[in-house]
């Protein structure tokens, strides 16, 4: 399993199964409700298909041999209804769980506004200081991000993080982190917008206490790597670089 | 084997005779299912405006005070007046439907010219209500008249958004309104055609189903947009 | 093609000439006539689709900027889900098979189906002339404020869509009170076959889902001409109010699309299986539990947009309800075919693709009703690929197989078993080669509407383009081998399946009243004692 992943994904994740890296806390609990899920559809995929092809060929119609008359069954009929309900009502609760914890802020997170517009993102900080594209944050501390958008509707995700909200004109919506892993994450905009939805991108940039504190400061830090190193190395290695316009790497 | 769709023949001397499509079993049945027919289409005309109404009771939520202002400048006389209006071409609707099934022709004719011509009454003093309105720039947002009317946009910004509604609104049952007028005017050239009578009187029905529709959901329109606060 | 008790007369000889068709109020040719327009649509979105896997080739620009990408992607949505899978099994199918199912001689109100008919295409005719001007790049969801302000020829394909919408609520009308009113004797509720009971679910949604598009377009429209404000902040408007209104009416659409489509799969494995179905009673009560909790789950598309924690509590709940019935019709499905005598002519096999895909595409469906996993997923080509699975892999499959399993009845014809085998297993193949790689690199975090995408997303994008030329192969050859069997396959009889809902009483093709002599039912239509 592992292998075929390996060689479906590029190996660029092939660490965490195929998933972005686990760069929050949030990220391990939503991975592991994640494979729950892909876990749980297996068994009921080998299940249904599974059955499905094995009564296809056991009762494959042959002369002279006749089809049972079965109208239902009512037991049957019932646990099949009771248990994928049962089922259903725990992954809601473990989906709310989870949930809660993505989506609200602690009362101490680092609050720093985002702008979002086409087609780019501004970030503002609390000294007053704005980025573009590049959204710098301190490793190991809650981060909050209020943000509107100035035209229409975009979206600020971040994979890595697990971490999404859309970003609406006339209104504040937020999205908080606490980056564990320092580097650049990828940051997608995943709500059409149109001509260039597809390269208004950005980065996370978390960094470790020295280094926030100088950027803090207006001093100069060292380049940042990727958060996922092997993700670099393996493009390297897999990938031609893109002749046209993508990539802000 | 016939080629026609001809199924059963229902007469009445005087009127021309009806025939009856041929998948249905007789003149009841089809009747019955042109009625239910007609009851389906009238929910989804319920379910189109009731979002109509459903954005109004949003934007009514969030500007209560700004509702109230705007709405001043609706005329409520006329208002009041294309609701008598309405109502009373019901009536004439009502009593040409019954005119019709007791095989009174010529009644049935006036009245349903009477409706017509209510229906007419409504829509001239609905064009002096929208034609004050454009000449005094209230309009929905893109065309509002800003320098005229500085007062109320001054302590209400979002003005605008209640002509929006009002034109919206009325617009579109000002339009069904006109369609109502075709057909009741194809059902005038059909009476006078002689072909309804108790034998056959399903699309006089139908159409005065229609109309009574038009007209309710104006009882609704009018307190809605008239008489806020 | 003849048949001795009509004397060769038959729907398709019955009247000869193009106007005849034109101007037909026989159910059985409106019915083909949607299916010809339908396929032609569907080949139209597929195009479309061909087009936009190929850019999807590199990262970068392959065959087209990013402005004509915009536009690809809407077209393929919009064609796709108003021009094909919307009107697609009740139009072609429905239109055909209903009356026939229930005993009648044609639907409650012909006239008004002809009339849907060119509503259809006078809808479908105004949004695709939207692309001889500058063409739609809103995507066929049409968010505001991108919609209201974009300077692309947005009214007319909006226009479009609107109309095309007044067929679909007229033809719920007339299903319903077709099956209100013109069922054959003896034929009770608890008689009816399975495909009815789906449909005429599919036309209740459609009565009351679709005006709500219908005023939603309109207002659309209206922000375009005369910037009403309704969805525009500036003006006190709300931007997230057009998700609210798009979506009810958007989420029980899926709902019409893949009913009916149930519908055709009940019907189908009873038949090839030689047993009844498993679980009648709990099938078609499950169809109107469907129809019914589909209004109530509208923001699942909307859990990031912006609102309230509560409301997304409520729809991700409820929406898990909407499982319950799903899973107990592929249970009793599978369950159909326990002990039974199963053959594995055309239709059985895109049951069994059906399966395979709707399986996959309803357990994904549990991730994006998930809370906290949509968040990450949302938005991404993990949802591109869990559409796809249901309404392609669910809708699109049941339909070949109901066109396939009424063919004979439609044309008097067989097709070939040999050439439709091939189809199939290129369908089948093509389509998961395409569709699940999506899942993956939609959970890397792929957004979807990517006319670019980042490197590390390359090799599943090629995958799943050499996928759609595969898919793509199996459904064009689909249509090379219908259109050459209608016209040159095998005489079929009047039953070739041996099945025993009503159209199957009556000469193949059915003569123009569908029926020699009407039928009295005297049992449900899965009695296999005999």
């Amino acid at each position: 399993m592992g292998f075929i992943l390996k060689f479906l994904t590029n190996s660029a994740y092939a660490f965490n199964g195929h998933l972005p890296i686990q760069a929050t806390e949030v990220a391990k609990s939503w991975d592991d409700l994640w494979w729950f899920l892909v876990w749980l559809s297996v068994f009921f995929f080998i299940l249904c298909v599974g059955g499905m092809i094995y009564f296809a060929l056991k009762y494959k119609g042959k002369p002279g041999v006749k089809p049972t008359y079965i109208t239902g069954n009512v037991p049957i009929e019932i646990v099949w209804t009771a248990v994928p309900f049962v089922l259903l009502m725990a992954i809601f609760v473990w989906g709310w769980v989870v949930y809660v914890d993505m989506t609200r802020p602690p009362t101490d997170a680092y609050e720093i506004r985002v702008v979002g517009k086409q087609w780019l993102w501004q970030f503002q900080y609390d000294d007053g200081r704005t980025t573009v594209n590049e959204l710098y944050v301190p490793v190991n501390k809650p981060v909050k991000l209020t943000m509107t958008s100035t035209d229409v509707l975009h979206s600020f995700f971040v994979p890595n993080f697990r971490v999404k909200s859309d970003v609406v004109p006339g209104m504040f919506t937020n999205v908080w982190f606490e980056a564990t892993v320092p580097g650049k994450h990828q940051v997608f905009c995943t709500e059409y917008c149109g001509t260039s939805h597809s390269l208004m991108l950005a980065k996370v940039i978390a960094l470790n206490p020295q280094d926030w504190e100088a950027w803090k400061a207006g001093k100069k830090i060292p380049d940042q790597p990727n958060a996922d190193p092997v993700q670099d190395q393996q493009i390297a290695k897999d990938v031609k670089p893109a002749t046209s316009v993508v990539s802000t790497r | 084997m016939s080629d026609a769709h001809h199924g059963h023949v229902v007469e009445h001397p005087g009127s021309k005779p009806h025939v009856v499509a041929h998948h249905f079993n007789d003149a009841d049945h089809e009747f019955d299912a042109s009625k239910q027919g007609m009851w389906v289409f009238m929910v989804t005309e319920v379910l189109m405006l009731g979002g109509l109404f459903v954005a109004y009771a949003i934007f009514r939520g969030l500007y209560p005070e700004m509702f109230k202002a705007a709405h001043a400048y609706l005329s409520v006389k006329m208002g009041a007046t294309n609701t008598v209006v309405l109502l009373t071409s019901s009536l004439t609707m009502a009593m040409a439907v019954s005119a019709t099934q007791r095989g009174e022709r010529n009644k049935a004719l006036g009245l349903l010219a009477a409706t017509v011509a209510l229906a007419g009454v409504f829509l001239v003093v609905k064009y002096f209500e929208y034609s004050h309105k454009i000449h005094s720039g209230l309009l929905p947002g893109g065309l509002f008249g800003t320098e005229q009317n500085a007062e109320l946009i001054k302590n209400f910004p979002k003005a605008p958004l209640f002509f929006s509604l009002y034109f919206m609104m009325t617009g579109i049952h000002g339009l069904h309104v006109v369609i109502g007028m075709g057909l009741i005017l194809w059902i005038m050239k059909r009476t006078s055609a002689k072909e309804f009578g108790p034998h056959f009187y399903t699309p006089v029905e139908l159409v005065g189903f229609y109309w009574h529709f038009v007209d309710l959901v104006w009882i609704y329109l009018f307190p809605l947009l008239y008489l806020v606060g | 093609m003849g048949h001795s008790a009509t004397g060769g007369h038959n729907y398709i000889n019955h009247e000869k000439g193009l106007w005849s068709w034109l101007s037909t109020l026989d159910h059985k040719r409106i019915g083909l006539m949607y299916l010809f327009s339908v396929l032609t649509f569907f080949l139209m979105g597929g195009f479309f689709a061909t087009l936009l896997r190929i850019e999807h080739l590199t990262g970068g620009q392959t065959i087209m900027d990013a402005n004509t990408y915009n536009r690809v992607f809407t077209y393929h949505g919009a064609v796709m889900v108003f021009l094909v899978i919307i009107p697609a099994i009740p139009g072609a199918l429905g239109n055909f098979v209903l009356p026939m199912m229930l005993g009648a001689k044609d639907v409650a109100f012909p006239r008004l189906n002809l009339a849907s008919y060119y509503i259809f295409m006078a809808g479908a005719a105004i949004a695709l002339s939207a692309l001889l001007f500058r063409g739609a790049d809103s995507g066929w969801t049409f968010y505001t404020p991108y919609s209201t302000s974009t300077n692309t020829t947005v009214i007319l394909f909006v226009l479009g869509a609107f109309v095309a919408g007044f067929a679909s609520i007229l033809t719920g009308l007339n299903f319903i009170i077709t099956v209100h009113k013109l069922r054959a004797e003896g034929l009770t509720w608890s008689r009816l076959p399975l495909f009815i009971w789906a449909v005429y679910a599919t036309s209740i949604v459609q009565v009351l889902a679709t005006p709500v598009l219908a005023i939603t377009l309109l207002l659309l429209i209206f922000e375009r001409v005369a910037q009403i404000g309704i969805f525009d902040p500036a003006l006190g408007g709300d931007a997230v109010l057009f998700q609210h209104f798009f979506w009810f009416y958007s989420h029980p659409a899926v709902y019409i699309m893949i009913l009916p489509a149930m519908g055709v799969i009940s019907e189908l494995i009873p038949v090839f299986s030689r047993k009844p179905i498993f679980g009648y009673k709990a099938i078609a009560l499950s169809s109107f539990g469907i129809a019914l909790v589909a209004f109530v789950v509208w923001g699942h598309h909307m859990f990031v947009s912006g609102q309230s924690e509560f409301a997304n509590f409520l729809f991700s709940i409820i929406t898990m309800l909407v499982a319950v019935p799903t899973g107990v019709k592929v249970f009793s499905w599978i369950g159909t075919m326990y002990k039974g005598a199963i053959r594995f002519n055309a239709p059985m096999l895109y049951a069994f693709g059906f399966l395979e895909m709707f399986t996959i595409g309803g357990l994904t469906g549990v991730f994006c009703a998930t809370l906290a996993v949509d968040v990450h997923i949302t938005d991404t080509y993990f949802v591109v690929a869990h559409f796809h699975y249901v309404m392609v892999g669910g809708a699109i499959m049941a339909l070949l197989g109901g066109i396939h399993y009424w063919f004979p009845k439609m044309t008097g014809r067989m097709y070939s078993e040999a050439s439709a085998k091939i189809a199939f297993w290129l369908v089948l193949v093509g389509f998961n080669l395409t569709f699940f790689p999506q899942f993956i690199v939609g959970s890397q975090g792929m957004p979807r509407r990517y006319w670019s995408y980042l490197p590390e997303f390359t090799r599943l994008n090629q995958m799943s383009t050499v996928g759609s030329w595969v898919l793509a192969l199996g459904l064009v050859w689909t249509a090379v081998y219908l259109w050459r069997d209608m016209r040159k396959g095998k005489p079929a009889g009047d039953n070739p399946w041996e099945a025993q809902t009503l159209e199957w009483q009556s000469p193949s093709p059915p003569p123009h009243d569908n029926f020699i002599k009407v039928p009295v039912v005297t049992d449900w239509p899965y009695e296999y004692r005999s």
